[in-house]
């Protein structure tokens, strides 16, 4: 039953982060209000920005899946997720951080079975 | 197995670099031939150089203010017309106080909010389209 629930808040994270990411990579000016106000400076554009965002939760989504570097991979995301909600505050805020602190239960759990990092953990231990 | 959880690690970190450099690339800034001062760049038979034609167009009053939308806003500050429709919902101080320039002279609330700040005038030069003519400014 553990495995099955440790199993399950991966790839929840994982769908989480994936459509997430996805929807910034597709229709990034939605998302350009959700910037916070320094970014108005950064010397590039607003929703190339965004994009990069998406494409880094996207690809760090990809590897929670695969459960590669699992623990590294949660906590990055779980932190980045943090870092919004605190900056977007208010109700989305609450959310956000409770979805970074789902999310930052994987650096604290064992990785699941099914994931590449027990399968080499496996292997160490047989050898 | 080591060797194949890192070289999957390996393969990710070039899939992401890959990735990033493709919509760096692919959303660069560039300028806006169709409606900027400089007119189309790839057209060489013109002779006149670009620096002759930097600031070229010139608008009028009546143009600046046939955009006074959030959609399509335009404002001449201390001569020069910016089109800041990109603008509105990047601004840092919020868009209310880019949509109030919509369609206006904004080179009066421009200098009081903004007069020394060089982030502010770096940023407003990107926005450029051309010049305003001032005898329109008369005719107003």
């Amino acid at each position: 039953m553990k495995e099955i629930s440790s199993l399950m808040i991966r790839y929840t994270a994982c769908l989480l982060f994936l459509w997430f990411g996805i929807q910034q990579l597709t229709d990034p000016n939605s998302w350009v209000v959700f910037l916070p106000e320094w970014t108005g400076y950064f010397p590039i554009p607003s929703e190339m920005l965004i994009q990069l965002n998406g494409w880094m939760e996207v690809v760090l989504a990809l590897m929670l899946v695969m459960g590669l570097y699992t623990k590294f991979v949660a906590l990055v995301l779980g932190a980045h997720l943090m870092g919004i909600a605190l900056s977007v505050g208010q109700a989305t805020g609450v959310r956000d951080a409770a979805l970074a602190l789902f999310t930052l239960s994987l650096v604290f759990s064992h990785p699941d079975i099914w994931t590449i990092d027990r399968r080499f953990q496996k292997t160490v231990n047989i050898s | 197995m080591l060797k194949n959880r890192l070289l999957l690690a390996v393969i990710m970190l070039v899939v992401f670099i890959t990735g990033t450099g493709y919509i760096i690339y692919t959303e660069r800034p560039v300028m806006n031939t169709d409606k900027n001062e400089f007119g189309n760049a790839n057209d060489l038979s013109d002779s006149t150089t670009p620096s002759d034609q930097l600031f070229s167009t010139v608008y009028s009053m009546t143009d600046v203010q046939a955009h006074d939308l959030e959609e399509s806003c335009w404002t001449s500050i201390n001569g020069s017309v910016y089109d800041l429709s990109t603008w509105v919902s990047r601004h840092p101080g919020g868009a209310k106080a880019i949509i109030s320039l919509c369609g206006t002279d904004g080179s009066e609330r421009f200098e009081q909010k903004h007069g020394t700040s060089t982030a502010a005038q770096t940023a407003l030069v990107l926005l450029k389209i051309g010049t305003l003519d001032s005898t329109s400014i008369a005719t107003e």
